[in-house]
């Protein structure tokens, strides 16, 4: 059955059974995604975001629902989805160490499908346009992460895919490489006639700067989709502040249990020895009463901060990524 | 799929073999081993052979051939299961790049056949160099009598017995490569334990004929024990051989060999799929 979506999952659930535990790592996943659009996946790490991609590109089964990529049934046409489709994965080894840049490129060209002709300029440009040139007869093995990441998303776009599939595509790279992969994912989206980008990150600014829509998971569950204008607008009404405090070891667990407190998030920092709380409350009372009993440590500067897509998650969960990440299990 | 695909699959499948089996050495440090590891496994049983002959005080040059040119086709047993039960650990845990030929439109299944023929044609050059140097020092050197006409060769017989053989094996490495998804570091005591009950029950250095009647059972039912046949009679033209009745069960036992192995291989995918065992992260 054709769908006019890119991509869409109805219910889409995958439960892990292992001796000890069960873990629904996706519950009830629906989801649309347009032609040509960059949608992005956002959550801690262990929310569900890798297995929903693992599903959609049909390198796993779900155990329930159904998913849909360029109209081609996952489960059931997985063939067919495999030629649309192009997958790269952040901080994974994108080819072999023993061949080099040019001849790991040639090698999925071929497996691709490609012609000599069509190989030999999409890996000339490719590498071009990606800035690895210099590096086309160095062995994989030699590469920093970096250029592997480079030559990861050429080798993902060296099929001309209409859908991508990014997972934490520039995760452990400098900002520098970071930057220019995002702007030429982008471009790529923009040029492509049917270029869609789904994108999974829990770099908040990566899917803000990025994404046409974000969804927001968490534990395996959809807790809001929009485009991140949108979602960020959502918090006006609401106080953010940014408190940083000279104690890498104070416990804030008392914030949850005030009145008024939507969530906060904690970033400890071992080296400076500084704890940055960002705290979101339904009203400036609320706020003055937290302040209060953060008086009895050193307070090094309050501000208010504008909404982020972070901001989004804490109100929707009450707390911040790492310590979603801290505890969950899947 | 496009058939340009597939072959162009099966052509850089065959191509990265090379690569990988020839990365690890000089290249004259290569070619010996390429030439020592059959050669001192025929060497090993061909001097077990005449020692034991020695104290015996009989020689059988009839059954030196067999051992000769049993041991020597064994290699493609060898070569072929051993290259295709380590390429699904070596690209999933060891280059970690399973999954993204897993995604491609050339399929894995024809990559790994690739990778496979890669070990044919591997074989075919040991075994064309383990025949060489084993006559140069068995016969030429130690003056060791084989009841082996080189120039009467039966090429149409051999080329087809290897072409059937072929099939039988690749099948039997596609059964490897499809426990070795679903398993994790068993891939060399895999290959040993496969290819150890085809060189025990298979009539590859001794007669089958004096094993008990139920290891006969099983050596009846292995597509290698006329794979063997086929091979001996073209080379060495036995009295008394029915070579139609042998191919015919040669056929019959690796369209056996066909099933089972493909069979096992859709499984294991299916598995791979619904436990997400394709790209799974383990120690190499």
């Amino acid at each position: 059955m054709k769908l006019p979506h890119s991509i869409e999952t109805r219910d889409l659930t995958r439960i892990f059974k292992s001796k000890n535990e069960t873990v629904k790592a996706l519950d009830k996943v629906s989801l649309s995604i347009e032609e040509r659009e960059i949608f992005g996946l956002l959550g801690p790490n262990g929310a569900g975001k890798t297995t929903f991609i693992k599903i959609l590109t049909t390198l796993l089964l779900p155990t329930n629902g159904e998913a849909y990529v360029g109209g081609f049934n996952v489960i059931k046409e997985p063939d067919r989805v495999r030629k649309i489709i192009s997958l790269v994965s952040g901080g994974e080894t994108p080819g072999y160490g023993i061949l080099s840049v040019r001849e790991n490129l040639w090698f999925f060209s071929q497996l691709y499908g490609l012609s000599s002709t069509a190989a030999r300029e999409k890996i000339k440009r490719l590498m071009a346009d990606l800035d690895f040139e210099e590096y086309a007869n160095t062995r994989m093995a030699k590469l920093s992460t970096g250029y592997r990441q480079r030559l990861n998303l050429a080798r993902g776009l060296l099929s001309g895919p209409n859908i991508l599939f990014l997972d934490e595509p520039t995760l452990g790279l400098d900002v520098l490489t970071a930057k220019k992969l995002r702007s030429y994912i982008v471009d790529w989206a923009k040029k492509e006639a049917k270029g869609t980008v789904l994108l999974t990150t829990h770099y908040m600014a990566e899917a803000d700067e990025m994404c046409d829509r974000v969804a927001i998971i968490d534990r395996g569950r959809i807790l809001a989709c929009d485009s991140p204008s949108t979602l960020k607008e959502n918090l006006k009404q609401k106080q953010i502040m940014r408190v940083e405090i000279a104690s890498v070891q104070a416990d804030f667990g008392f914030i949850d249990k005030m009145a008024d407190v939507i969530g906060y998030s904690q970033t400890r920092n071992i080296q400076t020895g500084t704890t940055t709380l960002k705290i979101m409350v339904d009203n400036e009372t609320a706020f003055a009463k937290i302040m209060r009993q953060l008086e009895k440590l050193k307070i090094l500067s309050v501000s208010k901060a504008e909404p982020t897509l972070e901001d989004v998650y804490i109100s929707l969960v009450g707390r911040g990524f790492e310590e979603g990440e801290a505890s969950t299990s899947a | 799929m496009a058939v340009s695909t597939i072959l162009r699959t099966v052509k850089q499948a065959i191509w990265l073999g090379w690569k990988i089996d020839t990365n690890w050495a000089d290249p004259l440090v290569f070619a010996i081993y390429y030439l020592i590891r059959p050669l001192a496994g025929l060497l090993i049983v061909g001097f077990i052979f005449l020692i034991g002959s020695g104290v015996a005080g009989t020689f059988n040059p009839d059954y030196f051939a067999f051992m000769f040119i049993g041991n020597s086709f064994f290699i493609y047993v060898v070569q072929i299961m051993m290259s295709m039960s380590i390429l699904i650990h070596e690209d999933r845990s060891h280059y970690e790049v399973l999954r993204h030929i897993y995604l491609t439109p050339g399929s894995l299944r024809w990559y790994i056949l690739g990778r496979a023929l890669n070990g044919v044609l591997n074989a075919t050059v040991s075994l064309i160099l383990t025949l060489g140097f084993g006559l140069l020092i068995f016969q030429v050197l130690l003056g060791v009598q084989m009841s082996i006409n080189w120039w009467g060769i039966d090429f149409p017989l051999l080329a087809l017995s290897l072409f059937i053989g072929m099939f039988c094996f690749l099948a039997l490495g596609f059964m490897l490569c499809g426990i070795n998804i679903m398993t994790s570091r068993v891939q060399f005591m895999l290959t040993e334990y496969v290819s150890g009950t085809l060189y025990l029950f298979g009539g590859v250095v001794f007669l089958p004929e004096i094993l008990p009647s139920w290891g006969q059972a099983i050596t009846n039912a292995l597509p290698i024990t006329y794979f063997l046949r086929g091979i001996r009679f073209a080379i060495l033209h036995q009295a008394g051989f029915d070579v139609q009745t042998n191919l015919l069960y040669l056929v019959l036992t690796t369209v056996g060999a066909v099933i089972l192995g493909l069979g096992v291989f859709k499984i294991a995918e299916h598995k791979a799929r619904k436990d997400g065992l394709i790209d799974r992260k383990e120690e190499y």
